[in-house]
């Protein structure tokens, strides 16, 4: 799939001495249109309209996908350079929308693409096609999810990493005193809340501070 | 990509394809003159960081169609801001911006490329031309029916 999609015109520019005009042709790619060169913004038929939504993406095949991902990667391409071009110049370029609408096209094409091969995988070997997690527990402690490492053979005894349910010495000690920082954090900050709430916009205004009552 | 880890070992050890690249890529204006003024054949693009020189050609080739011969790389550091520059004792550093990565992609011997010219014809920009304009027609209609600028003093005496 990888080599049949660009080698529409591959046999015919490939060859050595093909005249000069056929390549500032293919570098024109990326470029953005001429009539767009120094514009402030582009003429309403040429705006920008939307990116292409999951649910229209779902509907394409994947060869489909494919091609429009090319298309989305050559578009970006060009804007990215206008971009530069634009930067140089300290000027600004005319509707730079356009790379997020580009942009949030390919991540919802990847998105499509990932939801079909989750579920070949699901179907195929009842695991999702997201990269696998392994919950370990730190030295100090925490337990927390870690994705997993392919490894050419497998771990020594020592270093591979596990959850623990009884923490060590040391890591018990941690995770208490973290525990107790934590909770003093929280005390403090609702403390802070309930005196801003207190507080009215004339003391604000007066530099002056709430009453204090001491025999309550 | 969607693709982004690849096993370390599948059966037939078959080659690393990548089907959806990221990777990003734009033309650089280089100088007309001077000592960094490149040969026609040659085309300076800033890359994406992560390519290599064998990422750029395959890229360029496959994708592109474009004849490339030769690519050559070029790491530029970005620029640290320190606290205080000329401290140079205790000096530390702020920010640092991303490196770039520039290929300088020689292309085989018919090929031929300039970079267009974008901003030459219209240096100013057209609302601010438009604004002059308008400036320039309101000068004399400005107060005309009440202060008689445009009167011709000399008129009626034949000077």
């Amino acid at each position: 799939m990888w080599r049949s999609f660009p080698s529409l015109v591959s046999s015919v520019v490939r060859s050595q001495n093909a005249p000069a005009i056929r390549f500032s042709s293919t570098m024109k790619q990326f470029f953005d249109d001429e009539a767009n060169f120094g514009k402030a913004e582009l003429r309403p038929k040429n705006r920008p309209g939307r990116s292409w939504t999951e649910e229209e993406l779902r509907l394409k095949s994947n060869s489909d996908l494919h091609k429009l991902w090319y298309v989305c990667l050559k578009e970006r391409n060009m804007l990215i350079t206008m971009k530069k071009a634009h930067i140089s110049r300290a000027r600004n370029m005319p509707n730079p929308e356009r790379i997020d609408r580009v942009q949030e096209s390919m991540d919802r094409i990847e998105a499509v693409v990932h939801e079909r091969n989750d579920a070949v995988f699901k179907l195929e070997t009842g695991e999702s096609a997201a990269p696998r997690k392994r919950t370990i527990t730190s030295f100090a402690g925490f337990t927390y999810k870690k994705q997993a490492i392919e490894h050419y053979s497998p771990p020594e005894a020592s270093k591979k990493e596990y959850e623990t349910p009884y923490l060590d010495d040391d890591a018990y000690m941690m995770q208490k005193l973290w525990q107790e920082k934590e909770f003093m954090k929280n005390r403090d900050r609702l403390d802070d809340e309930k005196r801003r709430e207190t507080r009215t916009e004339d003391m604000d205004r007066f530099k002056r501070g709430a009453p204090r009552v001491f025999n309550r | 990509m969607t693709t982004r880890l690849a096993r370390l070992w599948q059966p037939g050890n078959p080659q690393r394809r990548v089907f959806l690249p990221d990777f990003w890529l734009a033309v650089v204006e280089s100088p007309d003159v001077g000592r960094n003024k490149l040969p026609r054949n040659c085309v300076k693009f800033e890359v994406d960081p992560r390519m290599s020189r064998h990422d750029i050609r395959e890229y360029l080739t496959k994708i592109y169609d474009l004849p490339v011969r030769d690519v050559r790389t070029e790491v530029q550091m970005g620029d640290i801001t320190w606290n205080s520059k000329h401290d140079h004792q205790y000096k530390k550093a702020m920010w640092k911006d991303d490196d770039k990565k520039f290929a300088y992609v020689f292309m085989s011997k018919g090929f031929t490329f300039s970079y267009p010219k974008m901003f030459d014809s219209l240096e100013e920009d057209l609302e601010l031309i438009k604004a002059k304009q308008q400036q320039e027609d309101l000068k004399d209609k400005l107060n005309e029916g009440y202060a008689n600028r445009n009167r011709r003093v000399g008129r009626f005496l034949a000077v």
